[in-house]
């Protein structure tokens, strides 16, 4: 076309206007030319990153991308984050389902793309284990996928044209072996053994020694229990079984304690900087703030506490309010160690009492509250948004998703404050920032190596040889210096195995002793994120128990008692001073509380399926009168219908038979 | 519910449209006995089209709701079949909704059933589901298995006749276990005791067969040793997840469906009325019917699951 005009521009004017009509022409092609080429060169400039992006399991990864459509105010080019099986070719190859705590529990994610075509969200991926049906593994790569919702509708057949892919690996995990219908050792307890056993079973499910590991993730209280039931090969706690437990199994095998790994409870945030958007990182909390917050006290004006404003000046918290906090329910070995640690706290055991330094009013529903205690609860039934939720992972998901306890919707937490206790590995893997909370020694330390390591010296080792936090280690003339104390975060946790001594299968007995061998060996040279490599004395505690592991060669006959396995004499860590009036003194089982009577003890395996206090929520629910009421409702309708039809019929006859008395 | 709505709507406009014209037209005298006798022909269509509509329910509900069931069952069991052949099936928590991890077998009561994964309204009406989060039926531990009473097939139907000693076998992915009917309880919606045993198959379902205000519950114990326990993961149950609840997120659904159903039966009585009646009839009641269907499908999963 431009060459047409320039065609009939040179056949009316002379030769020179000629030349420059045709470098016009010229010039007007190569314009038209660079802007076609030019649409394709934007499409291509769309980019993908997803770190880390290998040797993933279920947790938290930064998805950014660039050169995507910036979004409009209206919610337009808004960006859809997916996790696809590798190379998607249809959204159907995507897992679509709405986001947690939606029923379906997808892990769909919706981002905002800055006026630069930038932006970035952090996404939870999931392996096999988490999202069975895309079945992500080492063996079985899969994909993020990227698109920006123009509005135009894609069904599960097509990809959006603005989709981008990056693959992401996965690490090794119980998928990637052979599928087997009955493993070697089983073992179930402390939901922050969990990752690292998850781990050393994909990496010893092949080989020439391989070894079928199943690991239940639970409660070191569970663990304990199934032990003591004879239900698993290895019960994983960090508290050790109290008399009570021990007493009520009588008939409980042989055994002893080996460490086999070492961790942290924290106390974690999911707060933004409603000036910056940034999130907020070292918050500092007391063992008073703790108490403040498992007991539900004001918790509407927790953001304002004196106390806090004091140990974290200058720091803006959310404008609103702070969600009830996220917490366990299961009666469970951290909630032991956590209240431990609070009531060792005058301030905290003030605030409990209902004598507050800051005048914050205790809950009173909490009032007859004992502490330590093992199990977090809502005591006001009539406030229900205050809500332990039940495992370890639903915790971390719904302080990930900025969840309330009680909540079907994501906050934004630069509104709503988010606090939750968590395992450190749980907080690394979904992104938590862990706060810093205040030792007996007055210091606020967040869980680091350094402060885990100095809070390790100081732990005190139980009649049962097991060691647990020194939570009240403060002054200078007990036998650690007062240096340590001061950097020692107080909420070590040393998950301990129980291992059957006895057995009466050889097969078994070597598997064990193996396995023992290659959790003190290599096993901790291959932790995931979250875990410390256990000191050498507690290695050599493992390899000692190993060596005592005997098959059926030489009978014993079962006892009750389980001997110290190392000759430090016991140090009866609980009576930390004067507890108060409403804290149980009771340290004689080692340093847990006596936990409540059982309430099913009728046979073998006492296993509650369902945490009780969480049925007896849900169980008045319902509309159970709908369907009659429905029924019976059709069925007035209908006689409605037929007695209408009848009043012309019936007014017809009563007027014929007016008329019949009054005529004659 | 939304057909006396359309009915209304319909009807309205008319008595307001004359009482509006009232003043400017002077024909105002015969107005009010015209509209009185309207009022009454649509009440009587209301309340008949409701009446029809709720005896439709119900006739899905206790006889047609079965067809999906039985249809759902037959591809369950080849599925689980070829999965047992081949040793793939399920035993190791997490299972993905909807597949099938069991099949339970009670002579007395003469079920058979495939147990699927999964116990919200929607997995129930393809078959008893499998608590998540419980041990697998036939493996050690606690499990639980939620069934409808009264609709889709209703295969925990006969549930009360079992009696204390009664055999029944469930077949998963290790094999043949045997059971023994402990107890048949009846408990009301709130006590939540019943779903705490130990070591034992809890077959649930609600109780009174249409009310559905309680729950009876079968605890069943294997006959020797169970199979060895699968791994688990510790899962949030939802809130629809043990039974006597509905599933709130067909709602949306179910008012789409209504809409689509609305101006389908405008549209037939426009047929109706510019058509024969021949041409008319064939073409809008399998479309209607199906609609129907779909309607009541999703109106199913909003009453108490185990219904």
């Amino acid at each position: 076309m431009h060459s047409a005009a320039a065609l009939t521009v040179r056949a009316r004017v002379g030769r020179a206007p000629r030349v420059v009509a045709a470098m016009v022409g010229l010039a007007m092609l190569a314009a038209a030319g660079s802007v076609v080429a030019a649409a394709p060169a934007r499409a291509e400039a769309r980019t993908l990153s997803v770190t880390p992006s290998a040797e993933l399991g279920n947790e938290v990864v930064r998805v950014a991308w660039t050169g995507f459509t910036p979004t409009l105010t209206d919610g337009t080019y808004g960006v859809i984050v997916l996790q696809c099986r590798a190379n998607p070719t249809r959204l159907g190859d995507c897992f679509t389902a709405n986001t947690y705590p939606d029923p379906a529990e997808g892990n769909r994610l919706g981002g905002v793309t800055a006026a630069d075509g930038t932006g970035s969200v952090l996404f939870e991926v999931r392996p096999a284990a988490n999202l069975p049906e895309l079945a992500c593994a080492q063996s079985t790569p899969c994909s993020i996928l990227v698109y920006e919702n123009d509005g135009v509708p894609v069904g599960p057949d097509d990809l959006p044209p603005s989709a981008v892919v990056a693959p992401v690996e996965f690490a090794r995990s119980r998928a990637d072996c052979p599928d087997v219908t009955d493993f070697d050792v089983r073992a179930d307890g402390a939901a922050s053994a969990a990752p690292a056993f998850y781990r050393w079973a994909a990496q010893r499910c092949l080989g020439n020694d391989a070894l079928v590991l199943d690991y239940t993730e639970t409660s070191s209280t569970s663990g304990r229990e199934n032990f003591l039931n004879g239900l698993v090969d290895l019960g994983i706690t960090s508290l050790p079984a109290t008399d009570d437990e021990l007493e009520s199994h009588s008939e409980h095998p042989e055994f002893a304690y080996a460490p086999v790994d070492m961790t942290a409870i924290t106390v974690v945030i999911n707060m933004k900087d409603p000036a910056t958007g940034r999130r907020l990182e070292n918050v500092v909390l007391s063992p008073r703030l703790v108490a403040r917050l498992v007991t539900n006290s004001d918790l509407s004006t927790f953001l304002v506490d004196r106390e806090l404003r004091e140990l974290n000046p200058g720091v803006r918290f959310p404008t609103a309010t702070l969600s009830p906090p996220l917490l366990r329910a299961e009666r469970s070995a951290a909630t032991q160690m956590v209240t431990s640690w609070m009531v060792t706290s005058k301030d905290a055991r003030d605030f409990l009492a209902g004598a507050d330094k800051h005048r914050v009013p205790r809950n009173p529903a909490w009032r007859d509250q004992r502490y330590p205690t093992d199990a977090f609860a809502n005591n006001s039934p009539e406030d229900d948004q205050f809500q332990p939720r039940t495992g370890q992972r639903t915790v971390g998901l719904r302080m990930f998703y900025g969840v309330r306890p009680a909540g079907t919707v994501p906050e934004r937490t630069e509104i709503i404050g988010f606090i939750g206790i968590v395992d450190l590995p749980t907080a690394q893997r979904f992104g938590l920032p862990a706060a810093k909370i205040v030792n007996a020694a007055g210091a606020a330390v967040a869980p680091t190596d350094d402060s885990v390591r100095a809070g390790f010296e100081l732990m005190r080792r139980t009649r049962a040889g097991t060691l647990v936090p020194a939570y009240d280690a403060a002054d200078p003339d007990g036998t650690p210096d007062g240096d340590t104390a001061e950097r020692a975060y107080p909420l070590v946790k040393v998950d301990y195995a129980m291992v059957p001594t006895q057995l009466d299968d050889d097969d078994k007995a070597d598997q064990i002793r193996g396995l023992l061998e290659y959790i003190a060996t290599e096993g901790q040279d291959d932790l995931p994120a979250g875990y410390f490599a256990l000191p050498d004395a507690l290695r050599e505690q493992t390899l000692a128990v190993a060596d005592r592991i005997q098959g059926p060669a030489a009978p014993t006959t079962t006892t009750t008692t389980v001997a110290p396995p190392t000759d430090t004499p016991p140090i009866d860590f609980g009576s930390s001073g004067d507890p108060g009036p409403f804290f149980s003194g009771d340290s004689t089982g080692g340093g847990t509380a006596t936990p409540p009577a059982s309430t099913d003890g009728d046979d073998g395996g006492a296993e509650t399926p369902i945490a009780t206090r969480e049925i007896a929520a849900l169980a008045t629910t319902g509309a159970p009168l709908t369907l009659p009421a429905l029924l019976a409702l059709g069925g007035i309708a209908l006689l409605g219908w037929a007695a209408s039809g009848a009043v012309p019929a019936v007014r017809r006859v009563v007027v014929r038979v007016r008329r019949g008395t009054t005529e004659p | 519910m939304t057909v006396i709505d359309l009915t209304e709507t319909t009807a309205t406009p008319e008595p307001v449209a004359i009482v509006a014209t009232a003043e400017p037209v002077p024909t105002a005298t015969p107005a009010p006995v015209a509209s009185k006798a309207v009022v009454r022909r649509v009440v009587r269509q209301a309340l008949l089209i409701f009446a029809t509509f709720v005896a439709g329910f119900a006739l899905y509900l206790f006889v047609l709701s079965a067809l999906p069931h039985a249809r759902a069952q037959t591809g369950l069991e080849r599925r689980f079949r070829s999965e047992l052949a081949n040793a793939v099936a399920p035993v190791n928590a997490p299972v993905a909704l909807g597949a099938p991890v069991a099949v339970v077998e009670i002579p007395a009561i003469g079920l058979h059933e495939v147990v699927v994964e999964g116990s919200d309204a929607r997995r129930l009406a393809s078959g008893p589901g499998h608590v998540r989060g419980t041990a697998l039926p036939g493996q050690a531990g606690t499990s639980i298995v939620l069934g409808r009473r009264t609709t889709f097939g209703a295969p925990f139907a006969d549930l009360d006749r079992l009696e204390v000693g009664d055999e029944l076998t469930v077949t998963a992915g290790q094999g043949e276990t045997p059971y023994r009917v402990r107890s048949v309880e009846r408990a009301a919606a709130s006590d939540a005791s019943v779903l705490v045993a130990s070591n034992a198959l809890l077959l649930v379902t609600s109780d009174p067969a249409v009310v559905a205000d309680g729950r009876l519950v079968v605890t069943a114990t294997p006959v020797g040793a169970p199979q060895a326990p699968g791994s688990r993961v510790a899962v949030e149950l939802g809130l629809d997840e043990l039974g006597l609840a509905s599933d709130r997120s067909v709602v949306g659904e179910l008012v789409l469906w209504m809409q689509v159903l609305v101006a389908l039966a405008l549209g037939t009585v426009v047929a109706f009325r510019r058509w024969r009646r021949g041409p008319a009839w064939v073409v809008a009641v399998p479309v209607l019917l199906a609609v129907l269907w779909v309607v009541y499908e999703r109106a199913a999963l909003l009453l108490p699951a185990t219904l």
